[in-house]
């Protein structure tokens, strides 16, 4: 792999999972005695921003090398499965989440004094942040057993 | 003159806020759409062969045809969505968001389904 390809791997992985610890850091925002509109602001941008670096560094890195050098391997390996099922699904289930985060975003920057006010649509917005973040980490998983699976010969 | 000053600015502000609950309200329905879309493609492109060459032959690979039919649909259906004429508030709001968690709880569940289905079952 040379360093392009190797970079492209590792920003997925940065990028994707600084968005996750921000959309986790997200309800505990909304939780707080006082709700902080800045930080909330700042939060849903930099996970939305962060996801969509992992939707170019990663779709860049699958496209070009994955299927060439590493998913062979995979089917030749112990655990055909981890790519048959694991990459097949995350890198499609991964579609949602820019499109999440930018309801999230849209939602703070929009609603920003409702959100204080109504219980309802600040409860629904932890929800959502939650679904990302239970999202993002079963596809982090998935990226990892994917990641064992390469070097795993029958 | 300053009470019809006053209602002037008041409506302006209800135009306003009626316009960020509609923009709103379009995003979150077009992010329904594509939660729809994402699972449906992914299946169909799958299960039926001449789906899957031809995303791969018009965008390079059947993934990034998916990644970017799914920004045009959402994309293209924003700015329909919102000249659409219809009424809004943060109650639909609410309910559209659910119906946003629930969809893709139940897209993740058929794409992980399916090829789990596929691999271990078929």
């Amino acid at each position: 792999m040379n360093l392009f390809f190797l970079n492209a791997l590792v920003w997925h992985i940065l990028l994707g999972i600084a968005a996750i610890v921000t959309y986790a850091g997200l309800p505990l925002l909304l939780k707080g005695k006082e709700i902080n509109v800045g930080l909330l602001k700042i939060y849903s941008l930099l996970g939305f921003l962060g996801f969509l670096g992992s939707w170019i560094a990663g779709g860049y890195y699958y496209v070009s090398y994955y299927g060439k050098a590493v998913k062979s391997p995979i089917l030749e390996g112990a655990n055909p499965w981890a790519h048959k099922i694991l990459m097949e699904s995350k890198e499609h289930v991964f579609l949602f989440l820019p499109f999440l985060a930018f309801v999230v975003l849209i939602l703070v920057n929009f609603f920003s004094k409702e959100l204080i006010s109504s219980e309802k649509l600040k409860n629904n917005l932890i929800m959502l942040c939650l679904l990302i973040v239970t999202l993002g980490i079963i596809i982090t998983l998935s990226g990892i057993a994917i990641s064992g699976s390469v070097t795993n010969k029958p | 003159m300053q009470d019809s000053k006053r209602e002037n600015i008041m409506s302006s502000e209800g135009q306003v806020a009626n316009r960020k609950l509609k923009l709103a309200e379009s995003i979150i329905l077009s992010s329904i759409v594509v939660a729809i879309f994402i699972p449906t493609i992914t299946i169909a492109a799958e299960l039926t062969a001449p789906l899957k060459e031809w995303l791969k032959n018009t965008f390079y690979h059947h993934w990034v045809g998916k990644s970017l039919i799914s920004v045009i649909v959402f994309v293209g259906l924003c700015p329909f969505t919102f000249v659409v004429p219809y009424k809004t508030g943060l109650e639909r709001i609410n309910r559209l968001l659910f119906i946003l968690v629930t969809l893709v709880l139940l897209g993740t569940l058929a794409i992980f389904g399916f090829f789990s289905y596929e691999t271990f079952l078929k």
